[in-house]
């Protein structure tokens, strides 16, 4: 999923948003909502028709918390997308399909994966040594920041599933979801969703197993083209008020720029945009790492907006994956943000690395390489290994 | 509460913003260098105008640098469609505050001169400095109303006002008078054509492509550098 600037896509996005009036604009994101609800129960469906044996054969690979890590920092880095990943975990999870353990794993490596976006995009300005300096160093924090929370939550999560305890001990309290009263959002993405199935199964008329998997192609390529316009919509609408957000808040507290990030991405629902624009104000040195990181640690939190509306339309356990996003984020920056010291270690990382990244760009697609691409492949091959057949 | 919504999605505000800025920024322009051409020949007090003067200055300056700042903001948010605009405000925003800074060397002339100007070019600094301060506040307006129309008159305005200044320095250089007060006149004219140039600068961007700003007409079709 191309999340990078698009001027002829936004343009088009803009001409069409121009030609609605306000309410149109409203029922056409709320549309947009909808199909994106669809396809996470679809993709539920999908693997339910393929049978509970079936399914946890598929998944059996991943039983291993190393796995799910490497493969959410895969699928993410491939999508370049962690709404998109976590949406679908969420609906695995949802669907019964996943277990819990084996998806907070899954999450935290989608947390990895997502910042490749920004790194990508810093390349842009590897033609000017400062600037590039600036821009990787403003990318990679937001990296360092990833791993070294999920370097410190991911084992403690192994030794004590906190994590996961604490996301079903609020996931029960949450109203709607599991409870006794009928979820309207739910019956009607339902009614679709169905109407899809079925839709589906006539024209093809094909057996089983591969009907579940052609449900299973329908469903990402809506929850991807959903989540596309979703962002794109957003986007544009949002643009202004974005521009006046990132004006206020450029060279301002640390604590006003967490509020920014937050907000920026639980409006255009993509932490990938938010630390994208921010890098070329880090290569133009308009954003200083100390006050440019808080943003993207909020950018953190205000992704899992995505997640929590897709558990609207999944069962209690996928709320609970959603919850687990949303906690695992939260107690990244509880750790990280507060006390400045803490705080500086991925800003110091990433400087080091930018340094080094200038002298030889070469390292950059090393960097790159090794971090979101030859790691997880190696991990996922050797935890293959290890586990047997 | 949904209010962005109903706006418009061209991604206008930001830009209008940053114009009302620019506007201010001529503003400030037109009164420093009010007050710096009545210190030269008006017999004002420096003492009494200093600080106005250099915090007048500061302010354009820090102006010019929040539009920068919020130029590269907007242009990275609302991506390729908005870098013609963007460029002509980076553009514009340096002779506005050249403006700020010509109006100090104004100043300082005022501060450094020891003896009274020739009576018949101080009359005609006033007249021309009348003429100029006259030529911001109009560029201001017909910057805000992009009037095409409008700035092509004020462009022949400045244009008249250099080649007046002109005149006056090469008369001067030529008298062969070793006069004090002629160098503060000769200066004082390349301070008021320079004051000029920028505004007719900021007037060309109202009626020139990209790539003819700082050109009027006439030079767009063999530009070269104004010294």
């Amino acid at each position: 999923m191309v999340l990078e600037k698009n001027s002829g896509a936004q343009q088009g996005v803009s001409n069409l948003l121009g030609r609605l009036s306000g309410l149109r604009r409203i029922l056409f994101i709320f549309v947009l909502i909808y199909g994106f609800l669809v396809a996470i129960d679809l993709l539920g469906s999908s693997f339910k028709m393929v049978g509970k044996d079936t399914a946890e054969n598929l998944i059996s690979s991943l039983d291993n918390p190393f796995c799910g890590l490497l493969a959410g920092v895969l699928a993410t880095v491939l999508v370049q997308s962690s709404s998109v990943t976590t949406a679908t975990i969420v609906g695995l999870v949802g669907s019964g399909t996943v277990p819990l353990h084996i998806a907070v794993p899954m999450i935290m490596g989608a947390n990895i994966g997502t910042t490749i976006t920004n790194t990508l995009v810093s390349l842009a300005h590897v033609g000017r040594k400062d600037e590039f300096q600036r821009a990787f160093a403003g990318a990679t924090a937001h990296d360092f920041f990833n791993l070294l929370t999920v370097a410190l939550f991911f084992p403690l999560e192994l030794l004590t599933g906190v994590l996961q305890k604490m996301a079903q001990a609020v996931a029960v309290h949450v109203p709607r979801v599991g409870g006794e009263y009928p979820n309207p959002v739910k019956i009607a993405v339902k009614w679709l969703s169905k109407h899809i199935q079925r839709a589906t199964e006539e024209i093809l008329g094909w057996e089983q197993g591969w009907l579940a998997l052609a449900l299973f192609l329908i469903a990402i390529g809506l929850i991807v083209v959903a989540l596309y316009f979703i962002m794109r919509v957003m986007r544009t609408l949002m643009a202004s008020r974005i521009e006046k957000l990132l004006n206020r808040s450029l060279g301002k507290s640390a604590f006003l720029g967490l509020i920014v990030g937050v907000l920026i991405t639980v409006s255009v629902q993509s932490s990938s945009i938010t630390t994208s624009l921010l890098v070329p104000l880090f290569a133009a040195g308009l954003l200083q790492l100390r006050t440019g990181l808080p943003i993207m640690i909020g950018a953190n939190i205000g992704t899992t907006i995505t997640a929590l509306l897709a558990a609207m339309v999944t069962d209690i356990h996928g709320l609970e994956i959603a919850l687990v996003h949303l906690f695992f984020n939260l107690f990244g920056t509880l750790v990280f943000f507060p006390f400045e010291r803490v705080r500086m270690i991925p800003i110091w990382c990433a400087e080091r690395l930018a340094q080094l990244a200038v002298k030889n760009r070469a390292l950059v697609f090393v960097y790159v390489g090794v971090v979101f691409l030859l790691l997880p492949s190696v991990g996922l091959f050797v935890y293959k290994m290890l586990q047997g057949p | 509460m949904f209010s962005w919504f109903q706006g418009k999605v061209t991604g206008s505000e930001g830009l209008e913003r940053m114009r009302a800025e620019f506007g201010q920024m001529l503003d400030a322009g037109r009164h420093v260098f009010d007050l710096a051409a009545n210190a030269l020949l008006g017999g004002t007090d420096v003492e009494v105008i200093r600080q106005d003067i250099f915090d007048t200055d500061e302010r354009i300056n820090q102006s010019e640098r929040q539009i920068r700042r919020s130029l590269v903001v907007h242009a990275t948010v609302h991506g390729s469609g908005s870098f013609p605009s963007c460029l002509v405000l980076m553009s514009v925003v340096k002779d506005a505050e050249r403006v700020g800074d010509y109006a100090k060397n104004i100043f300082d002339l005022a501060e450094l001169r020891s003896s009274k100007l020739e009576d018949g070019l101080q009359t005609d600094l006033v007249q021309l400095k009348g003429r100029i301060s006259q030529l911001m506040a109009n560029c201001r307006m017909a910057f805000d109303t992009e009037d095409a129309d409008e700035s092509r008159v004020l462009i022949r305005e400045a244009e008249q006002i250099e080649d007046h200044c002109d005149d006056r320095i090469t008369q001067i250089i030529r008298s062969g008078k070793q006069v004090d007060s002629n160098a503060v006149c000769a200066l004082s004219y390349r301070y008021f054509k320079r004051t000029a140039s920028h505004v007719r600068n900021v007037l060309t961007s109202v009626v020139q492509p990209i790539d003819l700003l700082d050109y009027t007409d006439s030079e767009a079709s063999s530009p070269s550098p104004e010294v």
